[in-house]
């Protein structure tokens, strides 16, 4: 059974730091090392930053879900109408995505934008 | 006759500060209610400020609650200080503690670790973990998690500035993440534009984590800098190519910008 920890948070790029601090938290009880913490505080922003670009308002949802060796986290921004990303962006994140973390992914409709990202922990052997 | 003889004296003197403006009257007001500044000051100190710089903040806001304080409109001093320098505490708080810099003991907490990063990672033979981290600086995971978040605002200000005198390279064996990022080259093209637009340190840093995939380790040894250094790097530039993205995007949109 996954540990859950929710936190919510209004969408202002300055209050991201919480969540970055709040996925470090979380990624050490379950057992990451620096680095793939590092990696993912990087990543957080990342999967946040589209979502809170241009003035945003409402209310992001950050969902941590992890056990041993194991980690996801989902955002999901409500109580506004989502920004649409600029190709270039969304591209470049994908990108940075891609080498931080196992797997992501977004989607969003007229009501809400949900990016979500997981990582399981390197192996002993760098596996 | 004033009905209370103490804070009666005491408006008294602010009624002839009033009248003749004269500094010693000011003076005088402001050494007696030091006091108060302190206490109030003590309240926050708590937080990783010093309480000396505290006691600065808030004799400071005493000295403007005196001059500001009008005496005719009955209500007592000490509750309008109280105001004043509780405002102007909370906001040394929210202005300078966070988006300025850390706090003292997480900022040395900071650079202390960026030496037992390297330091560990050596004798570990891999990333140390926070517990491990923690363990070795003699304080919680908390506050070293604390002081990683910190890290970031605090280097805002000086990023090119060196971090600790020693920064050796660890972990130069690390064996590279078989993360994909080899396999799409075209798409990898695309992005080369926009990364001309870092600094040369940046793009070969950025370029080295996304397009060859090594790891912050990895670059840390290659470079000659701390591992740590590396990740603020790495944030710093995202950051920037995000913000030139987002430029360009009303740029592009609105021919008027």
């Amino acid at each position: 059974m996954p540990d859950v920890v929710e936190l919510s948070i209004p969408a202002k790029p300055e209050l991201l730091s919480l969540a970055r601090l709040a996925v470090a938290a979380v990624a050490a009880r379950a057992d990451f090392d620096l680095e793939e913490i590092e990696d993912l505080r990087l990543a957080l922003d990342e999967l946040c930053s589209p979502l809170l670009a241009s003035g945003a308002t409402g209310t992001l949802h950050l969902c941590y879900e992890w056990s041993l060796g194991a980690l996801r986290v989902e955002c999901t921004l409500s109580g506004t109408k989502p920004v649409p990303v600029d190709d270039t962006e969304h591209e470049l994140s994908n990108r940075i995505l891609d080498a931080l973390v196992d797997d992501h992914g977004s989607e969003h409709d007229d009501a809400m934008a949900t990016a979500w990202l997981a990582k399981r922990r390197r192996g002993p052997d760098g596996a | 006759m004033s009905p209370a003889s103490g804070s009666g004296g005491s408006l008294d003197r602010f009624a002839e500060l009033a009248r003749t403006g004269d500094p010693t009257i000011r003076g005088e007001l402001v050494e007696a209610h030091l006091g108060l500044a302190r206490h109030l000051a003590g309240r926050f100190a708590q937080r990783g400020e010093s309480y000396d710089d505290l006691v600065q903040v808030a004799s400071m806001a005493l000295v403007h609650a005196v001059d500001r304080f009008d005496p005719t409109l009955g209500a007592a001093f000490s509750t309008f200080a109280t105001r004043t320098i509780l405002g102007e505490l909370k906001r040394h708080f929210r202005d300078k503690t966070w988006a300025v810099r850390a706090p003292r003991r997480i900022q040395e907490l900071y650079i202390q670790l960026n030496n037992i990063v390297g330091q560990l990672s050596q004798e570990l033979g891999r990333s140390p973990t926070i517990t491990e981290l923690a363990t070795e600086a003699g304080t919680t995971d908390e506050s070293v998690l604390e002081a990683l978040e910190a890290g970031r605002s605090y280097r805002a200000a000086s990023l090119d500035a060196p971090v600790a005198g020693d920064e050796e390279e660890t972990l130069g064996d690390r064996i590279g993440s078989d993360d994909g990022a080899f396999a799409d080259a075209e798409r990898r093209a695309q992005l080369g534009p926009l990364l001309l637009r870092l600094p040369e340190r940046e793009q070969h840093i950025v370029t080295l984590r996304f397009a060859a995939g090594m790891t912050q380790s990895e670059i840390a040894a290659k470079l000659g800098i701390s591992q740590m250094h590396v990740s603020r790097l790495l944030a710093r530039s995202l950051a920037q190519l995000r913000s030139q993205i987002g430029h360009q995007a009303r740029a592009d949109g609105d021919p008027t910008a």
